[in-house]
């Protein structure tokens, strides 16, 4: 086998291979051996067609099939001993056809891994974000759990409504004299508050009693979902049936239980706190890696393949469509536009795959490696995160693919915190 | 009769493959009403060869049945023609069809 690289640019090479002709004829006698079995044809046995007979019916099918093996096996070993890095399964062009007394010849176009060379990787500029909780954010998020977890509860001892209460209420309404879709309905709950109607605000209760009603008029908001009553003015009977009020629990032990976090106030104080800074802390290491790749692929400019592109976009639209699947949305009824998501997609995978480039780059110039050991240290730490026995996770990462998969992205994560250690902080 | 009725098409089976390789004997199904005379004429027409012997039999169709229903496979007239040393006819050869 002869083999002639041509360099077209950082990440594209062209190969032309040559074949020698005994070893297409070795596959050509495979595969009409092979084919001579499984035919049947009248007047012959099976097995029994005398390879003539089956040149003459089925060559082009035979030498299509060897031609695309040839061609597989051929680019294989090619790049596997000439070192080509290849990302995506090449072009075959220019193939030159079977011929029995001439070598067989293809050109195979190939976008290949570029040599990337990191410069200038030290003292990036980044920005140091704090990862600091305030007292104020702990409570922020106290309320909102406080507020979330409040109960109504009956009004005793006071018949007349007041703002801010609850009422639970029959109501009956017509517009012009006429029912409606939707005009009536009992035991609704509405808030005595300012605002709107049919968002169940109604301050205009206030002073009500018990037992009683009141009648109002109300002006439908002209985007309205029910099409007969847009923009209309209704009028509207409110019966008042009963009174309860919000109760929100208080900020104590027992409430820290019913939260299911902790046991006192003080523990889920903490734990809210370490949420909250793990949170910042996420945000914060991602915000540092886009500003490091940004910086790194300022520095260093240089083309990425094509395919590398498209399969970055092929993994972050499946991320993402698993994501919908989670949150229970269906992709297939959405509707998207594929071809429009990929486009948007474009820039940041483009992005992505620089970035893992260079870091790569750069580890290998400041011999950063993993050893077995950290990767044993990361799966403890997944086995944590999610809460699973290590060896759920071990079995996960069982494969060769998921273990090396892992092993790069610690290298990633390791070359990140290198790079940090020598960025420039403003 | 017409040249171009006579032979039907060829008939290549594993004993005539080897009969043609061994005694330059091509077979053909030919029309029934066909004389030997007109089948030597008809090969030497078509495929631009000399003949030097013809000999004909009728094949018998064989009967099958379909379960309860019997049929019966058509008769043919079988032609085996032996060529003079030299000749060939390329349909039988396979390679270029």
């Amino acid at each position: 086998m002869k083999v002639q690289i041509e360099e077209l640019s950082p990440i594209e090479k062209k190969l032309s291979i040559e074949v020698e002709n005994s070893r297409v004829t070795e596959e050509l006698t495979r595969a009409y051996t092979a084919l001579g079995k499984q035919v049947k044809l009248p007047g012959f046995r099976q097995g029994k067609v005398p390879r003539r007979i089956l040149e003459q019916r089925y060559r082009e099918q035979v030498e299509d099939e060897v031609i695309q093996r040839v061609v597989q096996s051929a680019w294989l070993e090619a790049a596997r001993e000439h070192k080509v890095d290849a990302v995506a399964p090449p072009q075959v062009t220019n193939n030159s056809g079977l011929k029995t007394d001439a070598p067989f010849t293809f050109e195979a176009r190939v976008e290949v891994k570029p040599k990337v060379e990191a410069k200038d990787y030290q003292g990036l500029p980044l920005t140091r974000s704090s990862t600091q909780v305030e007292d104020k954010e702990v409570d922020d998020r106290l309320t909102q759990l406080r507020e979330s977890m409040a109960r109504l509860e009956n009004v005793e001892g006071r018949d007349t409504a007041q703002m801010g209460d609850f009422a639970s209420v029959d109501y009956h309404a017509t517009v012009e004299g006429k029912d409606f879709p939707g005009s009536k309905a009992d035991d609704v709950t509405v808030e005595l508050a300012p605002g709107e109607l049919v968002e169940s605000n109604v301050a205009a209760l206030e002073g009500t009693k018990v037992g009683e009603a009141k009648e109002l008029d109300y002006t439908f908001p002209a985007d309205y979902r029910v099409e007969d009553v847009k923009g209309k003015t209704a009028r509207f009977k409110f019966t008042v049936k009963g009174l309860k009020k919000k109760v929100v629990p208080e900020l104590d032990d027992a409430f820290a239980k019913e939260t299911g976090e902790a046991q006192t106030m003080e523990e889920l104080r903490g734990k809210i706190r370490a949420d909250l800074e793990q949170g910042k802390r996420n945000k914060a290491q991602g915000e540092e890696r886009d500003a490091l790749f940004k910086a790194l692929i300022e520095r260093n400019s240089f083309e990425v393949p094509k395919a590398m592109v498209e399969r970055t976009i092929d993994n972050m639209l499946e991320n993402r469509l698993r994501a919908m699947a989670r949150m229970g949305m269906d992709p297939r009824q959405l509707n998207l536009d594929f071809a429009r998501l990929r486009e948007d997609l474009r820039e940041e995978a483009t992005k992505e795959v620089k970035g893992a480039l260079l870091i790569e780059a750069i580890a290998q110039k400041e011999n950063i490696q993993t050893s077995d050991a950290d990767v044993e240290k990361k799966l403890e730490e997944l086995a944590k995160e999610a809460k699973q026995d290590i060896s759920v996770v071990r079995k996960y990462f069982k494969g060769a693919n998921e273990r090396e998969g892992l092993s790069l992205r610690l290298r990633e994560e390791k070359t990140i915190e290198f790079l940090k250690g020598q960025a420039k902080y403003s | 009769m017409n040249i171009n009725d006579v032979i039907k098409g060829p008939l290549i089976t594993e004993k005539l493959d080897a009969a043609r390789e061994k005694f330059r004997q091509y077979s053909f199904i030919v029309d029934k009403k066909a004389s030997k005379y007109d089948v030597a004429n008809a090969v030497e027409k078509l495929f631009k060869v000399s003949v030097e012997g013809v000999r004909t039999n009728i094949v018998r169709g064989k009967t099958k049945r379909v379960g309860r229903s019997i049929g019966k496979r058509p008769n043919f007239k079988k032609a085996v023609v032996t060529l003079k040393e030299g000749d060939k006819i390329e349909l039988f050869e396979g390679g270029a069809v």
